[in-house]
């Protein structure tokens, strides 16, 4: 079951996140179509939060047409967003993990990977966009 | 829909202070209310007088649509926690849950003695051995055991350690998914953003907002200009006007649009709206925020 | 709610019923002897630990008052100092009938604690009373009967009454105690002298007073019905008849000149007959004023206490 982490300084508003975790843990095949979203209660019975602010986020997931809310049994998923890719996922796992053994013993600290990362990854990007 | 709490016009005095005056304010149910405001404010007064622990010096109050206090079944609709959790010291967990069983014909039985099992409180133990956590839950146990329509609570967390504070919130926030409807009141503006839907601000024993948190927040924005500027780009209602050398800051309610590109407009945040409105002399009328949009 | 009056009575409510339970075996105990000192063969006098005895008359002053003070006072005001009321007047139960379930079972377990003490006492000292004792002057009057019961009952209203308003468990104690001593002497000097009636004797000066009465007043007149003062009369009896420090029996002489003289005691006083009469109209009284304070409490806590 998807466990939520609220961070109340992030600046991004509460219901947002839940939603913003949601979609990431479909992308990852955490959640798959039909699997059943926690209750409120439940939700915030581990996140002190508004129960308000649980119900809008699955809301918004309803609205992006990625769950549904079957009253009296739950919010389940109704689509997923991993697709296909999701089978790549494991070999690509295996090839990050080699190429950050390379990146450390080459010497480079959390911050030089994570630069180098993202650096390589928008000039990819925006030469895709060029192509 | 029957409000939880209505104030007409509500004061009280004691002593010759009043410490609060001319309230009027609609809390609607099912939600949970943060009553925010500095020591002093009147955030207990306005508590007590909607549980009857107090009368109204002026004004009206209706509570669930009856008057506080009057009978045993207006008592049975609302759970009280007061400040510092009241507990008889020389009682033990067991005689304050006999205690809430004798006098509320309503009590569950069953579920309160589930509850002190869920949060380990050992049952022979006195009420004045118990930590500030275990108090509070107790306390809670006894308010919700009666199982009453509306909750309220004074300062519920504000001596409780990290833990406990969480644990006591997450319980808070389970009997509000229930559909519970609950006030507490809180000098903390942080916690009351995390828990709470609506809010109602108490300055010196006045309202000075009050409305749904979403409401307050899409209500209100912040604009700014580069350098010093006299004058406002929007007729809305400026709530604090900061001016330094470099900058002119303006908190404003309304949504008129900005036209002066040299004004930037952006989204602000609870804790600085509501210091916004603390600060304001206490000559303007309270804002009062609601879904029907009244002023 | 019954429950809860017991629960917050029953560590004290015990404490006193332990003691009323030595002090009854130790009476039941020891009457024997009393019956027999005061038997026509005895001694007429009671010695060593049965002084110590008979003294615990003197509680039965005191008791009502401590009730007051110890179980009255703190009712209300310990709820509001350790604001507790805060608990008890938010539960289904409205602050009339709490506030009538505690006062009723305090006022039970007091009333039963006194009058049974007052009843052993007043039998323990029955062989004295017969013999000698005046139990209608004041200095027994509230050791022997019932009035004790109307005290306490006030005691307990005056300091429950106290407690609500002074909000304060200490300072209403010692106010209970202060309020309660002078409505009691206030009401025994005051009011007790009219609450039955009075009859007025004729005896000999310088001869003794009625027996076992209780002596309002007293003055001197002559044959004519003028009063005298007792010195006037007195030298003047001295003189007429002739008598001095040294004759033998004076106050009897004096009182046989005064006599063939035509002088009277006019004493009002209310007699020992009218013991029972004096103890039912001032337990009339206490009990009234217990239901003033008490009514008074009710009115308090619903439009006063915070």
């Amino acid at each position: 079951m998807i466990e939520f982490r609220i961070s109340p300084k992030s600046g991004v508003a509460p219901y947002r996140q839940i939603v913003n975790q949601v979609r990431q843990a479909l992308r990852l095949g955490l959640l798959r179509e039909g699997d059943q979203l926690p209750t409120v209660k439940e939700v915030v019975a581990s996140v002190a939060i508004n129960p308000n602010t649980v119900l809008k986020a699955y809301r918004e997931l309803e609205h992006e047409g990625l769950a549904e809310g079957r009253p009296g049994v739950g919010t389940f998923i109704t689509r997923s967003l991993a697709g296909s890719s999701l089978a790549a996922h494991r070999a690509l796992r295996k090839d990050l993990d080699r190429w950050l053994t390379k990146a450390r013993s080459a010497g480079l600290d959390d911050d030089s990977i994570a630069a180098l990362f993202e650096d390589t990854f928008r000039g990819a990007v925006a030469d895709e966009g060029a192509a | 829909m029957t409000p939880a709490i209505e104030a007409g016009d509500l004061g009280k005095s004691y002593r010759g202070r009043w410490a609060l005056r001319h309230a009027s304010v609609s809390v609607p149910t099912g939600k949970v209310v943060g009553l925010v405001g500095a020591n002093g404010a009147g955030k207990s007064t306005f508590l007590h007088l909607s549980v009857g622990l107090l009368a109204p010096s002026e004004g009206e109050i209706r509570v669930l649509g009856g008057r506080p206090g009057d009978g045993r079944e207006q008592l049975a609709k609302v759970g009280m926690l007061a400040q510092d959790t009241p507990l008889y010291g020389s009682f033990t967990v067991a005689d304050h849950l006999e205690l809430g069983a004798r006098l509320n014909p309503s009590w569950d039985s069953a579920a309160a003695e589930a509850r002190i099992a869920k949060v380990g409180l050992d049952q022979k133990q006195k009420a004045a051995a118990l930590s500030g956590g275990q108090r509070s839950q107790l306390a809670l146990t006894l308010a919700i055991g009666k199982r009453p329509e509306l909750l309220l609570l004074d300062e519920p967390v504000a001596s409780l350690d990290p833990l406990a504070r969480r644990e006591f919130l997450q319980d808070l926030m389970e009997l509000a998914a229930d559909g519970l409807s609950i006030v507490l009141s809180s000098h903390l503006i942080g916690d009351v953003e995390r828990v709470c839907d609506h809010l109602v601000v108490l300055v010196d024993g006045h309202v000075r907002l009050a409305g749904d948190i979403d409401d307050i927040l899409g209500e209100h924005r912040v604009i700014t200009a580069p350098r010093l500027r006299p004058d406002q780009p929007t007729d809305d209602e400026v709530i604090e006007r900061t001016d330094t050398p470099r900058q002119t800051t303006l908190l404003v309610r309304g949504s008129g649009p900005v036209l002066d590109p040299t004004w930037t407009s952006t989204d602000v945040g609870l804790e600085e709206i509501v210091l916004a409105y603390m600060a304001r002399p206490a000559t303007t009328s309270p804002t009062l925020s609601s879904v029907g949009g009244v002023a | 709610m019954t429950w809860l009056a017991w629960r917050q009575l029953r560590t004290q409510a015990a404490v006193v019923a332990g003691a009323l339970v030595v002090v009854v075996i130790a009476l039941v105990v020891t009457r024997t002897h009393v019956v027999d000192v005061y038997s026509p063969s005895g001694d007429h006098e009671l010695t060593g630990i049965y002084v110590w005895l008979r003294l615990l008359g003197t509680v039965l002053i005191g008791l009502p008052a401590a009730i007051g003070a110890f179980w009255g006072a703190p009712m209300i005001a310990s709820e509001l100092e350790g604001h507790t009321q805060r608990l008890a007047w938010t539960q289904s139960i409205t602050r009339d009938r709490w506030l009538a379930v505690r006062l009723a079972l305090t006022a039970a377990v007091s009333v039963a604690v006194v009058a049974i003490f007052a009843a052993v006492f007043t039998w323990w000292c029955a062989p004295l009373d017969a013999t000698d004792v005046n139990r209608i002057a004041p200095a027994n009057f509230a050791q022997r009967g019932v009035v004790a019961i109307g005290y306490t009952l006030f005691a307990l209203a005056l300091g429950v009454l106290l407690g609500a308003v002074i909000r304060r468990t200490l300072p209403a104690m010692a106010a209970t105690l202060l309020a309660f001593l002078v409505a009691r002497l206030a009401i025994q000097k005051l009011v007790r002298p009219h609450l039955v009636a009075a009859t007025t004797l004729r005896t000999d000066p310088f001869s003794p007073g009625p027996r076992g009465a209780w002596t309002l007043s007293t003055r001197t007149v002559d044959a004519a019905g003028h009063q005298v003062s007792a010195q006037a009369l007195e030298n003047h009896l001295v003189k007429a008849c002739h008598l001095t420090r040294a004759t033998p029996d004076v106050d009897q002489a004096l009182a046989n000149c005064a006599h063939r003289l035509g002088f009277d005691n006019l004493t009002r006083a209310i007699p020992s007959s009218s013991f029972w009469q004096l103890q039912a109209a001032e337990l009339v009284v206490f009990v009234g004023l217990a239901a003033i304070a008490a009514a008074a409490t009710f009115w308090w806590i619903r439009h006063r206490a915070t």
